[in-house]
C-alpha cells in the first residue's frame, strides 16, 4: 500500500547538472536527487534516472540504503521504458533489515526496438525513519545488466548515487520556544555528562 | 551456396527463361581431356558439368570403359557457372562410394595379386587422398555406399576442371527401362477421389495427385521386378496413406508412409532426394533399372523412363507423365517443361535406414535447421540466407499445380517441407521467422530407423515479419524411440508463448540454482541464474501486441 507522498525538503545540486549528457561515453544511472535532506518520519522519493543509453530494451540493477535511517516502501516503474511500448515490470525485492532493493527489472514486450536517450527507470518510495544520513546507491555488480534489442550488452559508467540527510524528529510536533531553550540545554548537558561525542553532533533544528 | 528452395513463380520463370536444354550439336564432345591417361583409360569415361544455374548435367564416352577393365570409372567435373563450387552430392544407381583399394591411386587388380603394382600409367603426384579415388585437390566423403559428397579444396573457380575415380562401371547412357506401368491421374476411375491432407482444400487425385500416380508406378515397376503378383493403383494408394498419417495437413505425401505401405505389400524400397537438377543421379538410375521421380513445371512431378534425343536434337529424358495428355501434350519427354526439372525423389531397392525427420512449415513462416553437429539446411528470411549443408536434405515448396487446369496457375497450399534423412542421434534446433502476416502453423514427424512414425506437438499461432521463434528437437533413430519437440520460450510448454510464460520467470526471479524457489524452466540462458538476461529472452519472443499485466 502506498503512503501519500510529504513535502520533502531537497537541498544541494545536482550531478547531472555539472556534467552534461554529451560528455558521457556510456549510459549513466543516476540516482535524483544527488543529495538532499528530508525531515525524520516523513515519505518522500527518488529516482533512478538514466542517460545517453541508446536501443534500451531491458535493464537490471538492485539499489542500497541505510536502513537505520530509511525504509522503503514501493518500486515503482518510471516513464523511460514504457515510452517505447509495452514492458513488464518487476520492482525489486526490498528487505528493510538489509537495506537493499534487489533485482529492480524492467523489460520491453515482444521483438521491438529499445529506447534511447535519458529519463526516468524507475522511482522508489522511502521513509525517514531515524535522523540521519543515508547514501542510496547503485552497485556496480554483476546484477547491474543493461540489454539492447539485440540482446547485447550495453556498457555502463559506474553509476552515480545520491546521500540523504534525515533531520530529527517532527512528527511529535513543534515545541514550544521556552520549553525548546529547556530542553536543548538539558540535552547538552546529558551529552557532556555521558561524553558521548556522537550524540553532539545529531543536527537540530532551532 | 546453392539455393535450395525456389518459389513456384520463380520456378515458372525460371522453366521460361534459362535454356536449360542442351542440344545434341552443343553437348561438349570427347574426348574429355579434364583428366589424365589412367589405366585403360585415355580421357574421362564421364564428364560432369556444373551448368550455369548450378544443376548438373553428365556427358559420356562410349570409347573410354572402366579405367581398370573390370568395374571403376574416371570421371572429370568442369564448373562452367559463374560461381566457385566449394562441392557437389552425388548419388548413383550403385554403390560408387563402397572404394574397395583400386582408386586411380590404387592398385591395379589386373596386376600379379603377389606383386601388386598402381595402374600404369596412373596421374603423376598419386596419391591425392586417403582412399586413392581421389585426384589433386579433390576429397571423397562418403555419406554411405551409395552416396557421398566431392569437394574440392577451396573451390572449383569458374572454368575450372577437376578429376577423381569412382566404384562401378557407372553407365549414363543406356536403354530405356521396361516395365514401368504409365498410369493417369485423370482416369474416371479416381479423378475425383479426394486426396489427403485438410479436408478443406478439396484436393482429389485428377487435381493434384501426381505424385501419388508417380509413387505408384513405381511401386508397381518394382513388385514387378520382383516378381510379385502385387499391384496397386492411386485410390488404393491414398486411402492407406490418409489411414496412416501419409498426408501433411497441406497434402505432402510423405516418403516414409509410402516406404511403409511398399514394404507391407513386400516390395522393400528406399527413399533419398535430390533438390535440383542432376543428371548424374537420372543417369544413373535410369541406367541401372531405377525410375526416378522428377519435379517439373510449375510444379508437377513425372516418372523418368529413360534417355532420348528429340527430333529437335535436344537431349532429355522419356518419362511417364501421369497428367492429362490433353493437358500435358507431348508429355513422353520433358519437352512441355523446356526440358528441365528441378528435383529428383528416389525410391530403390539400395538398402537405406528409413529414419528420417520432417518439419512441416504452413505459411507464412520460413525455417533452417542446425543438426547436431552445426550443419544447417533451410533458409532464414532474416538474412536471406540459403542453408543447404546436409547431404540428401531438403527445403521445398510442396505445393503442386492444379493438373486439371495447370494454365490458371493455381496451386495447392504453399506448404514448406524440410526433410532431414537419416538423422544423427541428437539435439537440433529450428529457428523460424516470419515471412508476412497471418495464421501460421508449424509440425514436428519423424520416423526412427525401424520406420515407425514419432509425431511432436504442433506449434501455431499469428505471424508476423517480426516473428522469431526457436524449437529445440530431440531425435533419436532407436526403435521405438519418441521425438521429442519443444518451443523455446514456451515454458510451461502448452505450445506457445504467453504472458503464462513470463510469470514462470516472474516467480524465480533473482533466484539462484539450489535456491528454494528457483524453476529451471525460468533459466532459459541456462546460466544458473534467472534475471533479466532470461525475461528478455523470452519477452522478445512474445507475439506482436502482448501486453502482459
Amino acid at each position: 500500500m502506498l503512503r501519500s507522498r510529504s513535502a520533502v525538503l531537497f537541498s544541494g545540486f545536482f550531478l547531472a547538472a555539472l556534467f552534461p549528457a554529451a560528455a558521457f561515453a556510456d549510459a549513466v544511472l543516476t540516482v535524483a536527487p544527488s543529495a538532499g535532506t528530508v525531515a525524520n518520519g516523513s515519505s518522500f522519493t527518488a529516482d533512478v534516472n538514466i542517460s545517453n543509453v541508446a536501443d534500451l530494451y531491458d535493464y537490471q540493477f538492485d539499489l542500497n540504503f541505510n536502513p537505520a535511517v530509511l525504509q522503503a516502501t514501493a518500486v515503482l516503474e518510471g516513464s523511460f521504458l514504457t515510452s517505447g511500448g509495452a514492458t513488464f515490470f518487476l520492482p525489486g525485492t526490498i528487505d528493510d533489515s538489509a537495506g537493499t532493493i534487489d533485482f529492480n527489472a524492467d523489460s520491453l514486450l515482444t521483438a521491438i526496438s529499445g529506447v534511447s536517450g535519458s529519463g526516468m527507470l524507475l522511482e522508489i518510495e522511502f521513509s525517514a525513519i531515524a535522523p540521519g544520513s543515508s547514501a542510496i546507491s547503485i552497485p556496480d555488480n554483476s546484477d547491474l545488466i543493461l540489454q539492447d534489442s539485440n540482446g547485447a550488452l550495453l556498457s555502463a559508467a559506474a553509476p552515480v548515487g545520491g546521500q540523504v540527510q534525515v533531520q530529527g524528529d517532527t512528527t511529535a510536533g513543534v515545541p514550544e520556544p521556552s520549553m525548546r531553550w529547556l530542553l536543548t540545554a538539558a540535552l547538552l548537558a546529558c551529552c557532556i555528562l555521558a561524553g558521548n561525542n556522537r550524540l553532539r553532533r545529531v543536527p537540530v533544528e532551532i | 551456396m546453392r539455393l535450395k528452395w525456389i518459389s513456384p513463380l520463380l520456378l515458372f520463370a525460371a522453366a521460361l527463361l534459362v535454356p536449360s536444354a542442351r542440344s545434341a550439336s552443343l553437348a561438349p564432345e570427347p574426348p574429355f581431356t579434364q583428366c589424365p591417361a589412367v589405366g585403360q583409360d585415355t580421357s574421362c569415361g564421364i564428364l560432369i558439368v556444373i551448368d550455369t544455374d548450378g544443376s548438373l548435367r553428365v556427358f559420356y564416352d562410349p570409347s573410354q570403359g572402366p579405367y581398370d577393365g573390370i568395374e571403376d570409372t574416371l570421371v572429370g567435373v568442369v564448373n562452367n557457372s559463374s560461381k566457385t563450387v566449394l562441392s557437389i552430392p552425388l548419388y548413383g544407381g550403385g554403390d560408387i562410394f563402397g572404394f574397395d583399394g583400386d582408386g586411380i591411386c590404387g592398385i591395379d587388380p589386373n596386376s600379379d595379386p603377389n606383386n601388386p603394382m598402381p595402374f600404369d600409367p596412373r596421374p603423376a603426384g598419386c596419391p591425392f587422398g586417403p582412399t586413392g579415388y581421389e585426384g589433386p585437390g579433390v576429397t571423397l566423403t562418403p555419406a554411405d555406399a551409395f552416396t557421398g559428397t566431392v569437394s574440392f579444396g577451396k573451390g572449383l573457380a569458374p572454368g575450372a576442371s577437376a578429376y577423381f575415380s569412382l566404384e562401378d562401371a557407372i553407365q549414363t547412357k543406356c536403354s530405356p527401362i521396361t516395365g514401368v506401368p504409365l498410369i493417369k491421374q485423370s482416369n474416371s476411375k479416381w479423378s475425383n477421389v479426394p486426396l489427403g491432407g485438410d479436408p478443406k482444400l478439396k484436393l482429389t487425385i485428377g487435381s493434384f495427385g501426381c505424385y501419388l500416380t508417380d509413387v505408384v508406378m513405381v511401386i508397381n515397376y518394382y513388385a514387378g521386378q520382383l516378381g510379385l503378383p502385387f499391384t496397386t493403383d492411386p485410390p488404393t494408394l491414398n486411402a492407406w496413406l490418409k489411414a496412416n498419417k501419409g498426408y501433411d495437413k497441406g497434402g505432402f505425401i510423405i516418403p516414409q508412409a509410402v516406404l511403409q505401405y511398399a514394404t507391407n505389400n513386400g516390395v522393400t524400397l528406399s527413399y533419398r532426394a535430390v533438390n535440383h537438377r542432376d543428371d548424374f543421379v537420372t543417369d544413373s538410375l535410369v541406367c541401372s533399372g531405377q525410375p526416378p521421380i522428377l519435379l517439373v513445371g510449375q510444379p508437377h512431378w513425372v516418372t523418368a523412363t529413360g534417355q532420348t534425343v528429340t527430333a529437335g536434337g535436344f537431349i532429355t529424358y522419356l518419362v511417364n507423365d501421369p497428367g492429362d495428355p490433353m493437358v500435358y501434350p507431348n508429355d513422353d519427354t520433358l519437352e512441355p517443361w523446356a526440358f528441365n526439372y528441378q528435383g529428383i525423389d528416389i525410391y530403390t531397392t539400395d538398402p537405406a535406414t528409413p529414419a528420417g525427420l520432417y518439419v512441416f512449415i504452413h505459411s507464412p513462416v520460413d525455417v533452417y535447421l542446425t543438426d547436431p553437429s552445426g550443419l544447417r539446411e533451410g533458409v532464414d528470411p532474416t538474412t536471406q540466407t540459403t542453408y543447404d549443408e546436409i547431404l540428401g536434405s531438403f527445403y521445398r515448396d510442396a505445393s503442386l499445380v492444379d493438373d486439371t487446369m495447370p494454365a490458371s496457375g493455381d496451386t495447392s497450399p504453399h506448404d514448406k517441407v524440410l526433410y532431414i534423412p537419416h538423422p544423427d542421434d541428437g539435439v537440433f534446433s529450428v529457428n523460424a521467422a516470419g515471412t508476412g502476416s497471418g495464421p501460421y502453423e508449424i509440425d514436428f514427424q519423424a520416423y526412427d530407423s525401424a520406420g515407425a512414425l514419432s509425431t511432436g506437438p504442433s506449434f501455431s499461432g499469428t505471424a508476423s515479419t517480426s516473428t522469431r521463434l526457436k524449437f529445440s528437437i530431440s531425435y533419436s533413430s532407436a526403435p521405438g524411440s519418441q521425438l521429442v519437440v519443444s518451443l523455446f520460450g514456451d515454458l510451461n510448454g502448452d505450445g506457445k508463448i504467453d504472458c503464462s510464460d513470463l510469470a514462470i520467470v516472474r516467480a524465480s526471479f533473482g533466484k539462484k540454482t539450489g535456491q528454494k524457489g528457483f524453476d529451471p524452466r525460468a533459466d532459459v540462458n541456462g546460466d544458473g541464474i534467472v534475471n533479466v538476461l532470461d525475461l528478455s529472452i523470452v519477452a522478445k519472443l512474445l507475439p506482436p501486441g502482448t501486453v502482459c499485466p
